[in-house]
């Protein structure tokens, strides 16, 4: 008698044909998005080609992010150029988009790391990562930070390793080490990847005994390779601007003192769904990074920045996005919360899973810390890409979430992987970049 | 190295699923009491406010103007860097769209370039060409809705 094909046998195939599709998408955007269209496109690509002609901006555009990923945007441009394209900074949107696509394979390797054979988690982690606009808005554009999302994922991912698996440990931290350095070098908001590496680490070493010495060692060299790597940056920064990381100026009030209460506690309702847009809510955290990370706040995907309001089918696509928005956010952030508390309550137990609770709560709490420090009344410092190194970790968060609710109530099962299917359904046509906006 | 038992971790999942609730509720609940409660300025008052204060221009009523008298929300006259502009804000972006559609019914294509709507609030500008980038900019820094 042949076996029957179950459904855990299933979710694998599953994963890999989402994982096919993401690609196929994120080059096909990468080929139809107008690069000048995206974030701080124009303050990137004269940083991109300044930096091949060997000098770094001064004091100008994009001159407090490092270099990294402009190094290599501005390779991209000189072969595009060489290629003979009409656009060259083209070549630069496909190696983006081959980043988000690494990031979901490295994804897939995280949680095959710390959740082995639960391929139904698997697969709700990647299809949630798989269906983020925000991951596909980044992924188009010729912009830092789905490089930043990548290394920081490795990073992830070499350090659960590091605590899975005993073997080779010092090589293992030698290139988390170089992994997080990297990342430095191509947006300071993978600082917070280092944080959370390091506490984590931390946690294993105190409450591993057996293992202290090497897990020790482990972290020294780790620690040591990722501060080494971005160094010479930082020295430059320093001698030039004062500042290591963003030596802009801010307003002379202390920090908790720069936004209303409103500004952390307001929701946006009923504007966060019926008009999700700006300037709606503009001084108000939440309802401004979620729209701009399931929809398009500021009209860069689906209208213009420089038209006053969407017309009335991109309103109803960007409504329906942030009515898709809704289960998955609250899903992702139960698991969240739930992983969280594991952490807290259990900090011995499965340590490596702390990455992934740990990760979203530092990039929260440094996009808030920005966003507060920098007040802007259009809300530009809360763009949901600056949060985006977290995605991966808020897919696992949701796949830990959607695979205990299918585990508990297993009854109700087909009805999750259904409605799960509806929301992709329903996002699909969002993620499909335009040309002309 | 352990790792926690699946009953383990549907009890903390469970509890995270309340407290997402929760958080849910209390933005909803805090939303429904503001609302019935809060009787802050109207966005007219407001556009009013801005004008005068921020962009220091003199404030008329719209009289003459029944479409503009007509938007629930009110409206009101004023002038820009030489341009008069007549504001008339609506409760709903159906409302608007109606407002918006009435005066191209009334005053026919030629009103075209002079009409502009943003969101719920609809811009009728008086000189026969599109209002410059700067005029349309300083009514937008006082769009309120």
């Amino acid at each position: 008698m042949r076996p029957s094909v179950s459904r855990r046998n299933l979710g694998r195939p599953i994963t890999y044909c989402v994982i096919a599709a993401v690609g196929a998408l994120a080059v096909r955007n990468a080929f139809v998005y107008p690069a000048i269209a995206g974030y701080d496109a124009r303050e990137a690509l004269d940083y991109a080609r300044g930096l091949m002609d060997g000098h770094l901006p001064a004091g100008t555009g994009s001159y407090y992010t490092p270099p990294g990923f402009f190094a290599v945007g501005g390779v991209a441009l000189e072969f595009g150029d060489w290629l003979g394209l009409d656009h060259p900074e083209r070549v630069g949107q496909v190696g983006n988009a081959l980043a988000a696509v690494s990031t979901l394979v490295l994804l897939l390797v995280l949680l095959r790391l710390l959740w082995p054979g639960r391929e139904i988690l698997h697969l709700a982690a990647v299809v949630f990562f798989a269906i983020s606009p925000v991951v596909f808005k980044s992924a188009a554009m010729f912009h830092p930070e789905p490089l930043s999302m990548l290394l920081s994922t490795a990073a992830i991912v070499l350090a659960a390793r590091l605590l899975v698996r005993p073997d080779r440990r010092l090589l293992v931290a030698a290139a988390l080490g170089l992994a997080l350095g990297l990342a430095q070098l191509v947006r300071a908001w993978t600082l917070w990847t280092l944080a959370v590496v390091i506490a984590v680490l931390c946690v294993a070493a105190l409450t591993r005994p057996r293992e202290r010495r090497m897990l020790l060692g482990a972290i020294g060299v780790a620690f040591a390779v990722a501060v080494l790597v971005p160094a010479p940056w930082y020295a430059h920064q320093v001698i030039q601007y004062h500042s290591a990381l963003f030596g802009q100026q801010h307003p002379e009030e202390p920090v908790w003192s720069r936004r209303p209460l409103g500004f952390f506690v307001g929701g946006g309702l009923p504007d966060v769904v019926t008009h999700p847009y700006r300037p709606s809510f503009s001084r108000q955290f939440a309802p401004l990074a979620y729209d701009e990370a399931w929809g398009d706040y500021f009209g860069v995907w689906r209208w213009g920045v420089t038209k006053p309001t969407p017309t009335r089918s991109v309103s109803n696509q960007l409504v329906a996005m942030s009515i898709v928005g809704i289960p998955l956010t609250l899903l992702a952030v139960a698991g969240w919360i739930a992983l969280l508390a594991l952490a807290v309550r259990h900090p011995g137990r499965a340590t490596e899973r702390h990455l992934v609770a740990l990760l979203p709560l530092a990039a929260l709490a440094g996009t808030l810390y920005f966003a507060t420090s920098y007040p802007t009344a259009d809300g530009d410092t809360i763009k949901g890409s600056f949060m985006l190194t977290a995605v991966p970790a808020w897919a696992a968060c949701f796949g830990f979430a959607f695979d205990g609710l299918r585990l508990r109530y297993r009854r109700l099962a087909p009805v999750f992987f259904l409605c799960l299917a509806t929301l992709a359904v329903v996002s699909v046509p969002f993620l499909f970049a335009v040309s002309r906006l | 190295m352990s790792v926690p038992s699946a009953s383990d971790e549907w009890r903390y999942l469970r509890a995270a699923c309340l407290v997402a609730a929760a958080i849910v509720l209390a933005q909803v609940g805090g939303w429904l009491v503001y609302r019935s409660v809060h009787h802050g300025p109207t966005p007219l008052e407001l556009t009013e406010k801005c004008l005068r204060r921020e962009k220091l221009l003199t404030i008329e009523s719209t009289s003459g103007d029944p479409i503009a008298e007509s938007a629930r929300g009110g409206a009101l006259a004023t002038r820009v860097e030489g341009n008069g502009v007549h504001v008339a804000i609506a409760t709903s972006d159906t409302e608007a769209a109606e407002l918006a559609n009435e005066y191209l019914r009334t005053a026919g294509r030629q009103i075209d370039l002079r009409l502009d709507v943003r969101g719920r609030v609809v811009y009728v500008w008086e000189a026969p060409q599109r209002p410059t980038a700067s005029q349309r900019q300083t009514m937008y820094d006082c769009w309120y809705e």
